[in-house]
């Protein structure tokens, strides 16, 4: 469902991305995993439509890059993207304005579930409750692809087992889900798939029970092994 | 499109609210002052002042609208949601020319109402009445600020956007858009110049500029706002 | 339930099933819960319940009617196989780690009578 096309994005004389090909299924979660700099964000960010490829491009459902893809991308950043001066309540009716795919109802139930009540601030909120926030109003979409960039980053243990349940209850057969992060233990259990980055390429892609099996390693001592001997 | 409009004003209604609180109160102040013949006092000035701080908030509210969008992390909302670029600036720009029409209208009903009520207090001179042609006058150079006005705004825009989409990737995108900036500033300013008729015919009584004028100012704002939106579009760089 | 991450979640999660089905927990022709409900429950991805319960089917432990759900089966040969199959694991394991030690048939033997007879006293820490 996603397709991308010898991708690659060079900022003035460093090389993020480099000639990356991938192809994403629907109905599977992926762990997207690397080091700092590995070129994990700048992919998200340009599936997301926030940042432009220096060269390659990339479709979803074999729609091109664009509005188009914006209306079925839905992107969680690591930064906080929702205006500090709105209410938790503008959140939910902001995404309603401009995303034909917004849930309201789930958005609302969720938001309640999680703790959280309209009338608070944004700038108020917590580093756990913004982070739950923020995984809601992703994840509160039909989207056909949800980009999740460090979803666990600075949350606290009972916020990321929120998180967790939110991203597993959400996957569906039609959709796609890409987590990007550096706390392996925490997805170990969730993910299909996974894709280690490294130097802006793919250096290894598969099923993690398969890799499990054929390697006898979890996910993060093959992360370990991926990354150590460089 | 219009939604964009919605929250640029949801997140200011109390700005606006508190301009407009204070206008009165100051204009209030001014006239019962000159009604009475006395000198200004300390608060009238104080309260002047405050006027005119909050008309240069709004000015750098204006120009922070953009810069907000490309430079803050709320630029990863706003350039996620599928909007165009058209959509996106023409939203910025549309609020900004409602929320200076709504200003003049204000502003203007206001200073009529002072020079009504003030002229029971110097009943030699008798109210004239609001006639045609000054108000067309009025209307016309009303109109020839606010296109300055956006033009000199998009002109800022159209840098800012620069530094976010083709300098990007270099180190000083900053730099280099201010340079931008004074380039286009300058081009701008040449163009009109060069383009100006002089032929502002007097003698038909109200026109303050020729009509090629209007066209030459109204062809700047188009190609700005396309070049922006096509930026904006296709180019962005978070 | 936790998993050990080195292991494929999916063996583990069929692992406990089996043992579920030996220990009669689960008992023949009951109906099994739907893929998504034991996602949740067991905080795991929906395509590794699926794959699951997809073995399970081919090893005939499970059956799927479909519309309906996955029933454990009624054949007793079958849970009677997996058993010993379990129990044979288990055995294995434990003959091989005694060996290793250095215990004989013998030794063996004996170790495991006496400590079957101290439990039975419940003389066994946990």
């Amino acid at each position: 469902m996603l397709k991308i096309n010898s991708l690659t994005k060079k900022y003035f004389t460093r090389t993020v991305l480099d000639n990356l090909n991938l192809t994403l299924n629907e109905g599977k979660i992926y762990g997207l995993l690397g080091p700092n700099a590995s070129g994990k964000t700048t992919l998200l960010k340009i599936i997301a439509g926030v940042t432009q490829p220096t060269s390659g491009s990339f479709s979803v459902i074999g729609k091109k890059a664009g509005v188009d893809t914006k209306k079925i991308v839905s992107f969680l950043p690591t930064i906080n993207h929702l205006p500090r001066w709105m209410t938790v309540g503008n959140c939910l009716s902001y995404f309603q304005d401009f995303y034909a795919d917004f849930d309201p109802k789930l958005a609302k139930e969720r938001i309640t579930a999680m703790g959280l009540e309209p009338k608070q601030k944004v700038s108020s909120l917590s580093t756990g409750m913004l982070g739950r926030l923020k995984i809601v109003m992703a994840m509160s979409r039909h989207a056909k692809l949800y980009l999740l960039d460090e979803p666990f980053n600075g949350l606290d243990p009972i916020s990321r087992e929120k998180v967790l349940e939110i991203i597993l209850e959400s996957s569906q057969e039609d959709s796609t889900i890409v987590i990007a992060t550096h706390i392996i233990a925490e997805i170990e259990s969730i993910i299909d798939e996974v894709i280690f980055l490294k130097e802006g390429q793919v250096i290894l892609m598969g099923n993690v029970d398969d890799l499990r099996q054929t390697r006898q390693k979890s996910v993060e001592e093959l992360y370990r092994e991926v990354y150590d001997n460089v | 499109m219009f939604n964009l409009i919605k929250y640029e004003w949801l997140r200011r209604w109390k700005f606006f609210l508190a301009g407009i609180l204070i206008f009165i109160i100051a204009n209030l102040e001014i006239i019962s002052q000159l009604s009475l013949q006395k000198s200004p006092r300390n608060l009238t000035i104080v309260l002047m002042g405050l006027v005119f701080a909050m008309a240069l908030a709004l000015f750098f509210d204006h120009i922070g609208r953009l810069y907000r969008s490309l430079f803050s992390d709320e630029g990863f909302l706003e350039f996620t949601l599928p909007l165009r670029g058209y959509q996106f600036l023409g939203a910025k720009i549309l609020a900004v020319l409602l929320e200076c029409i709504a200003l003049g209208i204000f502003v203007s009903i206001a200073l009529y109402v002072d020079y009504l009520y003030l002229n029971q207090f110097f009943p030699r001179e008798a109210p004239t009445p609001l006639r045609e042609d000054i108000l067309i006058i009025i209307v016309q150079i009303f109109f020839l600020l606010l296109l300055s006005y956006i033009i000199f705004l998009l002109t800022i825009y159209l840098s800012m956007t620069l530094s976010k989409t083709i300098f990007a990737s270099l180190k000083h995108g900053k730099l280099i858009a201010f340079g931008c900036f004074l380039v286009i500033y300058k081009a701008i300013q040449r163009i009109t110049e060069i383009t100006h008729s002089h032929i502002t015919d007097m003698s038909l009584p109200g026109i303050i500029m020729a009509r090629p004028d209007w066209l030459t100012l109204t062809a700047i704002l188009i190609v700005l706002f396309i070049s922006t939106s096509y930026l904006l579009d296709r180019k962005i760089n978070l | 339930m936790s998993f050990d991450p080195r292991i494929p979640i999916y063996l583990q999660i069929m692992e406990q099933i089996k043992k579920d089905i030996v220990s009669g927990k689960l008992k023949g022709g009951d109906k099994m819960p739907s893929v998504r409900a034991l996602a949740k429950e067991l905080q795991v991805n929906v395509n590794t319940v699926q794959r699951v319960y997809q073995e399970l089917e081919r090893d005939n432990i499970l059956f799927s009617q479909r519309g309906i759900g996955s029933f454990v089966t009624e054949n007793k040969e079958t849970i009677e196989q997996i058993k010993e199959e379990m129990a044979h694991e288990l055995l294995e394991n434990f003959v091989h780690g005694m060996r290793e030690l250095g215990f004989d048939d013998k030794s063996t033997l004996l170790a495991l009578q006496q400590y079957m007879g101290r439990e039975a006293q419940g003389n066994v820490k946990d």
